[in-house]
């Protein structure tokens, strides 16, 4: 189902917002990987951010505490590497 | 024979040992792009800029990191913002103490653009009052630009008091901070001032090769270099937020990691215990070369009013013979002639032979400034 993935990408304009979210995911303990962004999903900001899917409620929270602008992105089990 | 290095003004020479390692460690360890690529040592280049990045704020009191950009030097920083804001046709309010790196995108962008260059006169230790600058303003005034401290006679300018006025009458005000950055606190969350250029390798204790612009909210120069960016890839058009905008190509990141560890220890340390440290030395110096007779010093003498340059000459002998003098037989080493400020000598009668300029900072020694004294009694 759309939206439900076991995994979410966070997606950014810029390389500073992606940094700057890592930051605060991590102080806040909550366990993120960097990672590229496929190119189906944007052809902004090529690094972004993986959290598991029980963790995407949490780190939208956090990154919206730390001002900085992303979109939550699910990402296909099927076509997820 | 002892080096005595006395030209902090133009570059601080010893750096704290931290900054070296951290170059070190970014060339042999980390080594990729910053903000390209998502594997492991592009993820660490990046958290380099942006430990930088999050340094110089904190220094600057800058609330969002991203309103400061990284340049290569001052004179670029000074250049984005000059050629960003200037309005064609309108008035540039300066000062008749800057550097050239201010009067020479002036001057380019008065002859490009048609501007009308209006400068505030200063006074004879090199200060320009903010009265000076009230009645230089008027309605086609698009900018105003002055220095922090003029890197001929080191006197410290009142930036606040400008920055209140150019506030009053809604003028952006630009500050060259080539002097001050790490040598005096500025804390720009209180400091009316729009935008402030700063360079890296001198009271920051940075590598050569660094500098940047801190801009605040709601001004938007025309970027200087348009290109890659790593983001908004798909676009051919230069990115609208900050830092990206600014940060064309890919960046000095040895030096930006240099940079960070020497921002880290000012944090730590404090410029204001710096500063006390640097004062110290500039009275002693100030007071030795005010009982040489054949000296004549320019500029304010008391450290309140002076960054940490001592500009002089000595009575009938040409300024070169006294600083290769001054090298050759007591390894002392100083600025001689214009400074790139022909400006402020004319202003000061010494143009075009110029003056000896010691310019102390950190690590320079009471017995530095005694070798120079002593040195001097005896030329």
């Amino acid at each position: 189902m759309a939206g439900e993935g076991e995994e979410w990408i966070v997606v950014f304009e810029s390389t500073h917002a992606a940094l700057a979210a890592e930051r605060a995911a991590r102080r806040a303990g909550v366990p993120v990987r960097m990672s590229p962004v496929p190119r189906r999903i944007s052809t902004d900001c090529n690094t972004g951010m993986r959290v598991p899917r029980e963790h995407r409620h949490g780190l939208e929270l956090v990154l919206r505490g730390a001002n900085v602008e992303c979109r939550f992105v699910p990402l296909d089990p099927e076509t997820r590497h | 024979m002892n080096i005595v290095y006395l030209d902090h003004a133009a570059t601080s020479r010893t750096k704290p040992e931290c900054v070296y390692r951290a170059m070190d460690r970014f060339m042999r360890e980390i080594g990729a792009s910053p903000g390209r690529s998502a594997h492991a040592p592009g993820l660490a280049a990046g958290r380099v800029v942006a430990d930088t990045r999050r340094a110089a704020a904190a220094l600057f009191g800058v609330a969002d990191p991203a309103r400061v950009v990284f340049t290569l030097n001052c004179t670029q920083a000074l250049n984005l913002a000059l050629r960003g804001l200037a309005r064609p046709g309108s008035d540039v309010v300066t000062t008749s103490v800057e550097h050239n790196s201010v009067m020479r995108p002036l001057t380019a962008l008065a002859r490009e653009r048609g501007l009308n260059l209006v400068f505030a006169a200063a006074d004879e230790e090199g200060m320009t009052r903010p009265g000076e600058l009230a009645k230089r303003l008027t309605g086609r005034t698009s900018l105003i630009v002055m220095t922090h401290a003029s890197n001929v006679t080191g006197a410290i300018q009142p930036i606040d008091e400008w920055g209140h006025l150019a506030r009053e009458r809604g003028v952006p005000f630009l500050v060259d901070a080539a002097q001050t950055a790490g040598c005096l606190p500025i804390d720009l969350s209180r400091l009316p001032v729009d935008l402030l250029a700063f360079s890296g390798h001198k009271g920051l204790l940075g590598p050569q090769g660094t500098g940047g612009l801190f801009i605040r909210e709601g001004f938007d120069p025309e970027p200087l270099m348009h290109g890659g960016t790593g983001s908004a890839s798909s676009e051919i058009a230069q990115p609208a937020w900050l830092p990206d905008r600014y940060e064309s190509g890919t960046p000095n990141t040895p030096g930006l990691a240099g940079l960070g560890a020497a921002i880290g220890f000012l944090l730590e340390r404090g410029v204001a215990s710096v500063r006390e440290r640097v004062c110290a030395v500039g009275e002693a110096l100030a007071a030795g070369l005010a009982g040489l007779p054949r000296v004549r010093l320019y500029g304010p003498r008391g450290m309140d009013a002076n960054v940490g340059i001592f500009a002089f000459t000595v009575d009938g002998a040409d300024p070169a013979e006294v600083a290769s003098a001054l090298e050759t037989r007591h390894g002392i080493m100083t600025r001689v002639g214009l400074q790139c400020a022909p400006c402020a000598h004319r202003a000061m009668g010494t143009f075009p032979s110029g003056t000896i300029r010691a310019g102390i900072g950190y690590g320079t020694t009471m017995a530095d400034a005694e070798t120079l004294v002593n040195a001097l009694r005896v030329l």
